[in-house]
């Protein structure tokens, strides 16, 4: 079975610090299982705030809710704001053994739409982010090679460079990411396109709740297009007990209390 | 567990201008659209409201367009009263989209403003494989046609009389959907009566032999349709189609004279659409579809007193269907490319379409472009324009005079 490397809502322990800090000799793919063996919360329910600002500075302001389970792979998003996409919502369902489902509530039409997956360098809602960056990376789908380590604010990180295999359709041709060596947590990640250029350069916050390290905050600047994304976790919560059966059409509909 | 309450909708007054004399276009809109909706539990009331305003007269009318009571049980959804379904994969063209009768004064709108609410009952059930969907019309419900509207080109003149009701009232919807490899299928039922009305009997008259009274109903007809979702490389395939059987039924009506003619039709018909999507690097998605309409098998006669009568004396009327996509009156085969996409972070949107007659010269050209430069706060600017072979009874060449500018201004909350 898959392993999954997470980038998004990624988590630690603090047990981990001290295996991890005995890890210098480890290769990129050893730390990249070593993320991705770390604890995560069975499920996360957030608020969230998105901004996205152009290269004239001017700003855009969109609001949700995201509930999600088993590390992001079903996720379920209702748009708040703006007020013409209230009540638009999103579902995301990945699966190891075929495409990923995806699938938007038009309330204006009421209709649920089936979209592509295929797609995964699309922007979701207009932002940087690209459904790809949102989604998990399947461990044995990337190539890894361990960089030169550095230190970014004061934090020692491991760097590790993320090359998709031939396995995975990715928009991307590599990442490199800055990995906190106490936490092993992503705190920075530069993202190429496939003509090798700097496409992307996202920076990342974390917040710890409960045993969990979680990300709360995620400013992506696209430098080619000199636009960025600011999104912040208002509000979040894990371990509430959220249903497998949240993740079905019928809740699209419901805007969650 | 908390109660919640919420309120959205949007005002959105505009003025359609012709292109032809600049003079302006008299038709009432939804100057004011009202969501409002209280959740408790597993428990949900939803009211959607409309206040229809006519800028000539300055005249505003309420409509109720739907009022609903929702269940939310962990196996599925129950819904209660006056409500609009959506049946069909593809865009805004739904062959199989008829529990609910169309408004016609919206027909070139897309989503569920194009449809009028009606009293049903409707059941889904959820399983991780299936899903399975019920509907329950427990009384008739007509098409909103603008009748005796001189700035709506296909309007008729005037509303007929309707001497036959339904037989049946009570309609029946059902609906399978399923997910394959990487695709969705849907399997449809309908049971129920055209929501537009077709010839029943005609009169001649004991005076002239010429002048004849028709007379009007609302056939029975039964619905099998399906959809299919599925993708193929950076495509988006979406296909839709739907076989009607709809039949005359028996007049039983003591009042009608002796020299009635009972028109008898056994129709079966299809339509459908075959849709391709492309999302360009950009964001502009792409899409094409063919739209296609078609009669299948048609038995069609004048009977008098039960027995078949020889056409020369009554001539034989063209099938009209009564129930499926108002777009099948414009063509039987055409092409409907549209675009659409976002600039500058949603600012500003735009969205064109042409639809291409097949089967003679006729197009239908739209274009509008929206601009917000305030959140909530959007200028809309559009224009529509028909383009027919000349002949009068061509729709597009009727629609012609229809062709015009949309200036508008949109405020959602």
């Amino acid at each position: 079975m898959d392993k999954k490397y997470s980038v998004h809502f990624r988590t630690n322990t603090l047990a981990i610090f001290f295996s991890a800090s005995l890890a210098y000799g480890q290769t990129g793919r050893e730390i990249a299982i070593m993320v991705d063996e770390l604890p995560s919360p069975i499920d996360l329910s957030n608020e969230s705030t998105m901004v996205l600002t152009n290269s004239k500075g001017k700003s855009r302001t969109n609001k949700m809710i995201s509930k999600s389970v088993d590390g992001n792979k079903k996720q379920i998003t209702w748009f708040i704001e703006p007020r013409d996409d209230r009540g638009v919502a999103f579902l995301k369902i990945e699966h190891d053994d075929k495409d990923d489902e995806m699938r938007m509530w038009l309330p204006d039409f009421k209709k649920i739409r089936r979209i592509s997956s295929k797609r995964r360098g699309d922007s979701f809602m207009a932002s940087d982010l690209s459904y790809e960056d949102l989604a998990s990376r399947e461990i044995d789908k990337y190539i890894y090679k361990r960089k030169d380590d550095a230190n970014i604010d004061g934090v020692d990180c491991f760097v590790v460079e993320v090359r998709p295999s031939d396995k995975v359709d990715s928009s991307y041709l590599k990442h490199l990411s800055w990995i906190n060596k106490s936490t092993l947590s992503v705190v920075k990640e530069e993202s190429y396109d496939k003509r090798g250029e700097l496409l992307k350069v996202k920076n990342f916050t974390h917040k710890k709740i409960k045993d969990y390290y979680i990300m709360s905050e995620i400013y992506v600047e696209n430098v080619q297009k000199n636009h960025s994304t600011k999104l912040t976790i208002d509000k979040m919560e894990v371990d509430l007990g959220v249903k497998a059966s949240l993740f079905q059409e019928k809740n699209l509909k419901r805007l969650p209390r | 567990m908390q109660a919640q309450i919420s309120v959205s909708g949007e005002i959105n007054p505009y003025v359609m201008t012709r292109t032809t004399n600049s003079s302006q276009i008299n038709l009432p809109f939804r100057l004011l659209s009202l969501d409002m909706g209280y959740s408790f539990e597993q428990f949900d009331l939803k009211t959607n409201t409309a206040i229809e305003h006519r800028i000539k007269t300055n005249k505003s009318q309420y409509d109720l367009r739907e009022l609903y009571f929702a269940f939310y049980p962990e196996w599925g959804e129950v819904k209660l009263g006056k409500q609009i379904h959506s049946w069909g994969a593809a865009d805004a063209i739904n062959p199989t989209n008829n529990l609910n009768p169309y408004d016609y004064y919206y027909m070139f709108k897309v989503g569920a403003g194009t449809k009028v609410g009606v009293l049903s009952l409707s059941s889904t059930y959820y399983s991780d494989s299936f899903q399975i969907e019920i509907i329950v019309n427990p009384y008739f419900n007509k098409n909103r046609i603008p009748y005796d509207e001189d700035d709506f080109p296909l309007a008729p003149d005037n509303e007929p009389a309707i001497r036959y009701s339904p037989n049946e009232e009570v309609e029946v919807g059902l609906k399978l959907q399923t997910s394959l490899t990487n695709s969705d299928i849907s399997l449809y039922f309908f049971s129920g009566n055209d929501r537009s009305p077709s010839l029943y009997t005609g009169i001649i008259s004991a005076e002239s032999s010429t002048d004849l009274t028709m007379d009007l109903g609302y056939r029975k007809t039964t619905m099998l349709g399906s959809d299919f979702v599925t993708f193929v490389g950076d495509f988006t395939v979406r296909a839709e189609g739907a076989i009607y059987n709809t039949k005359t039924p028996s007049i039983k009506d003591n009042g009608l004279e002796n020299n009635y003619f009972e028109l008898r039709e056994d129709v079966l018909y299809s339509q459908y659409v075959l849709q391709l999507e492309y999302t360009t690097q950009n964001d502009l998605m792409l899409s094409g579809q063919y739209i296609g309409s078609s009669i299948i098998a048609e038995d069609i006669k004048w009977l008098k007193s039960g027995n078949e009568i020889s056409s020369s004396s009554m001539v034989i009327p063209e099938f009209s269907p009564g129930m499926g996509t108002p777009f099948a009156m414009f063509s039987d085969k055409a092409l409907l490319i549209s675009s659409s996409g976002v600039l500058m972070d949603d600012q500003i949107d735009i969205q064109g379409s042409v639809m291409l007659n097949l089967e003679n010269s006729g197009s239908f050209l739209s274009f509008g472009v929206g601009y917000s430069p305030v959140l909530n706060w959007k200028l809309e600017l559009a224009t529509t324009q028909f383009s027919g072979n000349g002949k009068l009874q061509d729709p597009f060449t009727l629609m012609e005079e229809f062709s015009h500018v949309r200036i508008g201004l949109l405020y959602n909350f």
